[in-house]
């Protein structure tokens, strides 16, 4: 047998294409298709919520409920005076169930709400506003979220898109994180909604409860002045709307609403 | 010892075949414990450390294989073939195999 | 915050992989094509049998095998090829040059030889924790024939 060497000009066990070309198009592709679909969940869990009765979201509450730890001795007199302010404003709230109110010592001041009824207010909050009104605007705050089922969105959403997540791009692959930064901007966004929600209500609940307004924005304007130069892009990542954005969406729902501010009641001394 | 992959050895004439023999020898092929694969992995290109480290498992694998060859009379090893396995979580058997058979 | 972090820790292994294993690649393609032109006189088969006529003087086992790492450019598009489906690129250069570079190294094992018959190859992935492929071995066997040298006319 004769040997004729020869070499392919060629190469083709190669696909041709440049392969960054290849990367970006899925990558992007998949981005747009978790964003779609993201956005397709979160609506549908929303209905779902918004068509809930108080029957399911008491037994579903139940499940998830929180006892809190009993209440420190120094903290009971703020404790007692918070609880009445929140008694007094459950109807405007629209808040059936009990809703116990917790205070605990902090340097910040922060107030959250806790699975099963309950508000955990942080001490600091009573340095940082100058009225009864402007405490009483963030205790409604977090009942509207109560009212509002936000907790039971917050659970549904974490349940469904991990579930969908994990199950799109299989166990254990690290395709899951790529896409991890799409995921995270949509939270965002989500949560700053519900915030936004939440403060609408607020108000509206502040003016059933003392016929006006004001007082509203005094946690904000204090924080914004301690917040201190935060870029912008910080801002859209948050959970949470700049306290510059919040004023302004306050001051604006009031107009929009007609609401006036009025004298406001002094905090008591603790 | 001798040894061909194709099925006689060009230039002798084979006189007995004494069947089939082997050798073997089992590596962990976990790459993460190196740490030049670690960077290697960053840029790709050829991991040498490794490439030794296979070269002799199948020196190995093939010494076994010839001694047991000699054991058995023959002298030489024809149709030897190469073939590597999972057998464990991170690790791999090379195994080499033959005929042994004994040439003039 | 942790999103800028989230999004250097996956971008920062991913761009240097592109940028350095491209370079790399590229090189180790020039020079595989070097070589090949190099090693054209020595046929590689995978015949069984001898292609010249002339009597052989003896014959041995040679092999070549060579272990090529994935940088994490490449597992990133096979991560996201795997979700769609369809060719995968950047595994096939890998592959191909694995395979080139194992059969040189068979030819450079036995330089004296006039041929190799029976040629055959074998792959096998590397694999670290979490079962990831981090490499590919390549391992190429044949049967060098060395001829009868044929003395000088007298």
């Amino acid at each position: 047998m004769k040997y004729q060497a020869s070499l392919p000009e060629h190469n083709d066990n190669v696909t041709p294409g440049h392969p960054l070309k290849d990367f970006v198009l899925i990558l992007a592709g998949l981005s747009a298709a978790v964003v779609v679909g993201y956005l397709v969940l979160g609506w549908l869990i929303d209905v779902v919520v918004d068509r809930m009765g108080p029957e399911t979201e008491a037994q579903l509450t139940q499940m998830v409920a929180w006892t809190p730890p009993a209440s420190e001795p120094a903290m009971r007199t703020r404790e007692a005076w918070a609880q009445d302010l929140v008694d007094g404003m459950r109807q405007c709230a629209g808040v059936s169930g009990p809703v116990t109110v917790r205070v605990n010592r902090s340097d910040t001041p922060n107030a959250m709400v806790a699975p099963g009824g309950v508000v955990v207010v942080f001490s600091a909050l009573f340095d940082s506003v100058q009225s009864e009104n402007g405490m009483a605007f963030v205790l409604a705050h977090e009942l509207s979220h109560m009212a509002n089922r936000d907790h039971l969105r917050a659970v549904g959403r974490r349940v469904v898109l991990i579930t969908a997540a994990t199950v799109l791009t299989g166990d254990g692959s690290g395709t899951a994180g790529v896409l991890a930064p799409a995921q995270h901007l949509g939270e965002s966004g989500y949560s700053r909604g519900r915030e936004a929600a939440a403060d609408a209500k607020a108000l509206a609940i502040l003016q059933c409860r003392y016929g006006h307004a004001g007082g509203a924005t005094e946690l904000f304007t204090t924080l914004q002045r301690e917040e201190g130069k935060t870029p912008a892009v910080l801002h859209y990542l948050a959970s949470h709307p700049s306290m510059a954005a919040r004023i302004d969406a306050v001051q604006v729902a009031m107009r929009q609403a007609g609401l006036q501010a009025g004298p406001v009641q002094p905090l008591p001394r603790f | 010892m001798l040894m061909t992959n194709i099925e006689t050895i060009p230039g002798k004439t084979i006189t007995a075949c004494h069947g089939v023999v082997s050798g073997s020898s089992v590596r962990s092929k976990h790459v993460g414990r190196d740490i030049m694969a670690g960077l290697k992995n960053m840029v790709g290109g050829e991991l040498k450390g490794y490439t030794e480290l296979l070269e002799e498992s199948r020196a190995q694998a093939t010494q076994r294989m010839q001694a047991q060859a000699t054991q058995i009379g023959a002298n030489a090893v024809v149709n030897v073939r190469f073939s590597t396995s999972s057998v464990a979580a991170g690790a791999a058997e090379i195994y080499v195999y033959g005929t042994a058979v004994t040439v003039d | 915050m942790d999103l800028i972090f989230l999004i250097v820790f996956w971008s920062v292994p991913i761009g240097l992989g592109y940028v350095f294993g491209r370079m790399a690649e590229a090189r180790h393609y020039r020079s595989i094509i070097a070589r090949e032109k190099t090693w054209l006189g020595l046929p590689a088969t995978s015949l069984k049998t001898v292609l010249g006529s002339a009597p052989v003087a003896r014959s041995e086992l040679v092999t070549g095998s060579v272990v090529v790492a994935v940088d994490h450019f490449k597992k990133a598009a096979s991560a996201l090829r795997s979700l769609v489906g369809g060719p995968v690129q950047s595994y096939e250069t890998l592959l191909d040059r694995a395979k080139r570079e194992a059969v040189l190294r068979l030819k450079e094992s036995c330089p004296g030889a006039h041929e190799i018959v029976n040629v055959r190859l074998e792959t096998m992935p590397l694999t670290g924790n979490q079962q990831q492929i981090n490499g590919v071995e390549v391992l190429a066997y044949g049967t060098a024939i060395y001829y009868v040298e044929q003395s000088a006319a007298p």
